[in-house]
Formats: C-alpha cells, structure tokens, sequence
C-alpha cells in the first residue's frame, strides 16, 4: 500500500537569515485546486499534485479562509487585531509569517501576479 | 488433457509457470470447493492434500456462495521434491517453495489483494471492522497494530464481525460492508484463543505454523454480519505492559492517519479524502491503547455504549465527551 507523504502541521519553515516571511503588500489567495475539509475540530487541507494533507490548528484555519485575494497581509492583520482585540504588529507579523508557510507548501499565490 | 505421469505419482520437478489450458482440471483432487467471493474476487480452492482442502473450505465458508467455482486456488503438495508445494491461480504458477505454510500464506495474501485491489469503486481502509447494537466500529492500523486480535476479542464478547483486513466504505451509502475473510491469527496471539487452535493431524500442522486462519463462525454461528453504519473510529496500538486506554481524538487529527491507512488512496485521492472526511464527521473517533485484550474490549464495548440512538439522516447526536 502506498503511504501518503505527509502529513503535517501548518508550521514555520526555517531558512537562512531567519524566519520565513511574505512583504505587506503580498495578496494571498488561496490555490483553487486546493481541496479543503472543514471537519468541524480542524481544517484540512489536500493537495493532489503533492499528495500532501495538511492539518490546520485553528488560528491557521482562520487566515487560510481570508486568504480571498482581495486584501494584502497588512489589511488582513488589522482586520484580524481589530476582530480579536489583539496587537496589530504583532498580528501582522504572524500573518505575514504563515502566509509565508503557505505559499512554501504551494498552496497559495500572490494575487498581485495574476 | 492429463497431468505429466512423474505429477501424478506425486513429483513436478519441472512444474511450469503457465500450463496447458485443463491441465489442472484433470488432476485427482484430494478436495475441491465450492465458489467464494472475496468483494469482486471469485475464486474456488482444490487441493491435493485432503486435509487442507477441508480447512480452507471451511476457513473461507463466511465466503461461500451458491454455485460452482469458475477459477481456481490450485494447492499442489508434489513432496519429495525440494520445494513440494506448488500455488496455481488459474493456469499460473504463483508460488513454489518447500515450506507449505509460506504457500498457504501466500493463497491468502493473494486472495486478499484480488478482493481489495478489485473494487475501486469502494474505500478500503487498512482496518479491522466490528458492529454492536447498530454500532458500526471501525478499527484502522497498520500491520501489528493488533486490529485481528482485538477484532476477534470483540467477537468473542458478542460483536458482530465485518473484517480483520479490510474497512470497506461504500461511497453512495456511506456503509460499512463486510469483507468477512478468515481472521489470520499470528503466534503471538495463540494463546489468547487455544479454544480456536485448528483441530488438524500433525501431518497438517506444517500449513498453519505462521497463521490460523479462523473464520468468524467458529467463534460464534451467527457472528457474521453483512453492513453496518460506521458510528466509531477507533485507532488501536498494541503495546505489551502498557496500560490500557481509550483518548479522545479529534476527527482532523485523524484524517491524515486514514488516508495513510487507504488502500490505493492516491488512485482516487480527492474521492477518497472525501468519503473519509464524511467517515469521520459521523464517528466519535479515539486512540485505544491496548495492553491488555479484555480490559481493550471492555472499554470498546462502553465507548459503543455511549453512543445516542441514531437521528433521522443518519448524524448521531453527541450525548458528551466533546472531542
């Protein structure tokens, strides 16, 4: 039997010089041959050209689905501190880190090349 | 046509890989089957040794359908030559080696790949697959996980048995449907079950030194069930020593795990991601370590308990234990 890769958590990928990010001004949208499950306690993720299955924690979920491509890192990272009453930089800063960990994992674009 | 003369008297030293159309029909069997159906997979057992044939013959009878066989398991024991024992599916040569339970292994495994790798248009999960009450329970794992002895624990305790193998999910009901094939008991969990210990000569034992193959009703006549509606997902680990427990597990949690766990998954991957996403949204899903057999089927027993009778459409109503 053929053993799915991965399967994995949405999680930072380390490269050189730090942390990996996006700019501000990215605009993510999701990929539209991503499958996506909400399964009610976690949100999957599948795509078939990688065959990987990626579990999102909540947080992670929750940008994955603003990513519409009609808003840019910092608008989303202020719509987000101003909903949860958090930090915006540091909002920004997480958003811009994990839209990062998308668009490694192939899973979204940047609108602004379309 | 007749078989080689040398055959006959009971040495094939030059057996070859394909015979002659018939060859093999005209062959004094010591036993031939009836027709079995492994899902897709029709098959008849003939055996030159008697006492096997039996044993396989009553191993598959959870199988067995009306009628005769088409194509045939053909068990040849050609002794003395080196390596005696021959396995033929229809007219190939699959197997030749001079232990018979290696051959008799290898009838199995191929039964099971025929049957599995022949119904694409259903799911199946590497799992073992039980129902109590209108409880379906699904049990995935990977080899030596423990899915066939904790399967068989549960029969014992008066589940329903579906499979030790193979989960079968049938996409447009979203049922679990039987693959009731003989439970393969390893030497490790013999003695859990001597009052299953196959009643063979010792000049048969050699064929069952690996496995016992143990069909469902010979632990209980009516043991066998046909569907059930899957209402729990239950991960099994044996872990010797270790204490015995049943966790919580979220259904994103487990996901990854069953598609892992999917026979040819990547052949329909999109398809079957979805049937397994439906799977789990209508079970409670758990992570069962298993140290102990009884106290495992014990706490099995209590999570199929707790489950509410089933609602109109099928969606079972949480009674607590929010996952």
């Amino acid at each position: 039997m053929k053993e799915l890769p991965i399967h994995e958590q949405a999680r930072s990928v380390p490269q050189a010089g730090g942390d990996v990010t996006v700019a501000a001004a990215y605009v993510p949208r999701r990929r539209t041959d991503v499958v996506e499950l909400d399964m009610g306690d976690g949100f999957i993720l599948y795509t078939a050209d990688a065959s990987l299955v990626h579990h999102l924690n909540p947080s992670a979920a929750i940008v994955w689905q603003l990513c519409d491509g009609r808003s840019s890192v910092s608008e989303l990272a202020r719509d987000i501190a101003a909903e949860y009453g958090l930090d915006e930089e540091e909002i920004r800063r997480q958003v811009a880190s994990l839209v990062a960990e998308f668009e490694a994992l192939d899973l979204l674009v940047d609108a602004r090349e379309d | 046509m007749s078989p080689p003369l040398a055959a006959q008297r009971g040495r094939w030293p030059d057996a070859p890989r394909v015979v002659p159309a018939g060859l093999l029909d005209g062959w004094a069997w010591g036993y031939t089957s009836g027709a079995f159906h492994a899902l897709g997979h029709r098959f008849g057992v003939r055996t030159t040794d008697a006492e096997i044939g039996a044993y396989l013959g009553w191993a598959f009878a959870p199988l067995s359908r009306p009628g005769p066989a088409s194509a045939w398991y053909s068990l040849l024991d050609c002794g003395p030559d080196v390596e005696p024992y021959l396995l033929y599916w229809r007219d190939r040569l699959v197997m030749r080696h001079e232990s018979p339970a290696v051959v008799l292994g290898h009838l199995l495994w191929h039964v099971n790949r025929q049957a599995i790798t022949g119904r694409p248009d259903l799911v199946l999960l590497h799992a073992a697959a039980a129902e109590r009450d209108g409880v379906g329970v699904v049990l995935p794992g990977a080899m030596e996980a423990g899915k066939t002895t904790l399967v068989a624990g549960l029969v014992q305790t008066g589940f329903r048995y579906l499979s030790d193998e193979a989960a079968v999910v049938e996409p447009q009901t979203m049922l679990l449907r039987a693959y009731p094939k003989p439970l393969s008991i390893d030497p490790g969990s013999w003695r859990l079950f001597g009052d299953l210990r196959p009643q063979v000569s010792d000049a048969t034992r050699p064929y069952l030194r690996r496995q016992w193959q143990v069909p469902a009703t010979a632990i209980r006549p009516d043991a066998v069930t046909a569907t059930a509606v899957p209402r729990l997902v239950i991960l099994p680990r044996y872990v010797p020593g270790a204490a015995t427990e049943l966790e919580p597990s979220t259904r994103a949690g487990l996901l990854g795990e069953l598609a892992r766990l999917t026979f040819a998954f990547h052949d329909a991957a999109e398809r079957n991601l979805t049937v397994l996403a439906a799977l789990l949204r209508r079970c409670r899903c758990f992570r069962l370590t298993v140290g102990d057999l009884a106290e495992a089927c014990t706490l099995v027993q209590r999570a199929v308990e707790d489950m509410s009778p089933v609602e109109p459409g099928g969606l079972a109503r949480s009674t607590g234990g929010r996952q």
